[in-house]
């Protein structure tokens, strides 16, 4: 069972951000969805992945509660953030917040033996007004003009995309599934 | 909270709008772009005038702003238009129909970023056939007022999306692969009855206007019948 992550505070934008991740894994996957602030040890102990999806660019409650993703520290099987997912992995994992880079839009990146068999270069759907760098133990597998776009553990299962694979670039949800 | 639609009067922004008060948010007013440039990047252009009775049937203001359609200014007379509405109405966000459009999606994103508002888009990567159902699950009436696409004929126009018409898109999505919803631009729409109108709409009077790649149902006159 995948756990699929919200972290939206306004369920308005739930289906924006949130809802078409869950469609992507459903193909692939039974999948649990939950609320981050809801979340609960027996779902994590029980599940086989998580992703944590992004929100808006106005919303970014995330940032005040992230003593809710400490689990992110022993939790032994796959991981995929995206964008907001991507910024909280950094910063539970030593990363620190960058002066902030807005990217709106289709943008070209340029990634290198990702795990995601993305081409050298690709264009992606980014959003968002925050940037963090790469933690230690991850290294960076994508990048575009004005900040890091794909990271990864070094050794675990945990990745991390700034940009919405669920616009544009679906085979990531699709292989991450697969993993 | 306080929100603004970007409001076409088509299904899919009524839809939104739908969506926005189900979810509890109130909704102060909504905003239509009239471009005079019928091929508009961002603007739905068919009947925009009868928008108003869609409206007053909501009882919900409508601010309408006029735009020469050129396709970067009418994206700065858009941000006018939604920071009219953030002084006036003391909006904290914008509420659009987009379901795909990385275009739109993005240019309004930006606009919204730039004036410290919320920007929600409640139908984004939905299905296009849901979309539809949903529209029957919720009775709306919507009539077809725009085809502009392989396999859509005058016959179209006028249509209301009901069972069969859905049975009917889809075939030709089968052949021609369009998109059942219209979202690629193949067709527009217009909405007569929705669970937030006070009253329905219906067509009194209304013409055909054959373009060299599109066809108009072009609404003349409407009148209001109870629910």
């Amino acid at each position: 069972m995948m756990i699929v992550i919200d972290l939206c505070n306004e369920e308005l934008h739930s289906a924006e951000f949130f809802a078409p991740v869950v469609e992507l894994v459903k193909k692939h996957n039974d999948v649990k969805i939950v609320h981050y602030l809801d979340i609960e040890q027996e779902d994590i102990y029980n599940s086989n992945g998580i992703i944590i999806c992004g929100t808006a660019l106005k919303d970014d409650s995330y940032l005040e509660n992230l003593d809710k993703f400490e689990w992110l520290l022993y939790y032994d099987k796959k991981v995929l953030g995206i964008c907001a997912g991507m910024q909280i992995i950094s910063l539970i994992f030593g990363g620190s917040k960058l002066d902030n880079e807005l990217e709106i839009g289709k943008t070209e990146a340029f990634f290198r033996n990702n795990p995601f068999n993305l081409k050298e270069s690709e264009y992606v759907y980014v959003l968002h007004k925050l940037n963090v760098s790469c933690p230690p133990s991850f290294k960076v597998y994508g990048e575009s003009k004005r900040c890091i776009q794909m990271i990864g553990h070094e050794k675990r299962k945990i990745w991390g995309v700034m940009f919405h694979p669920e616009v544009m670039n679906q085979q990531i949800i699709e292989k991450f599934c697969g993993m | 909270m306080e929100l603004a639609i970007l409001f076409s009067g088509g299904k899919d922004s009524s839809l939104a709008l739908n969506r926005a008060y189900d979810s509890g948010h109130t909704i102060k007013c909504l905003l239509s772009m009239k471009s005079k440039n019928p091929d508009s990047w961002m603007f739905h252009t068919p009947n925009i005038d009868f928008i108003e009775k869609q409206a007053e049937s909501m009882h919900i203001s409508l601010i309408m702003h006029e735009t020469e359609g050129n396709k970067e200014d009418e994206l700065e007379d858009l941000k006018q238009l939604i920071k009219r509405a953030k002084e006036e109405y003391n909006i904290h966000g914008i509420v659009t129909g987009a379901i795909h459009s990385v275009y739109q999606a993005s240019r309004i994103q930006r606009i919204c970023h730039e004036l410290r508002l919320f920007c929600f888009n409640p139908l984004w990567l939905a299905d296009q056939e849901s979309i539809l159902k949903e529209l029957l699950e919720k009775n709306y009436k919507v009539i077809i007022t725009k085809i502009a696409g392989m396999g859509l004929d005058r016959t179209w126009l006028g249509r209301v999306i009901d069972d069969s018409f859905i049975t009917d898109i889809k075939k030709i999505k089968q052949k021609y692969k369009i998109n059942v919803a219209g979202e690629g631009g193949e067709m527009e729409s217009f909405v007569l009855n929705s669970p937030l109108f006070n009253y329905t709409l219906e067509i009194e009077d209304v013409a055909i206007i054959e373009n060299q790649d599109n066809c108009i149902y072009d609404i003349k006159k409407l009148k209001r019948t109870e629910k």
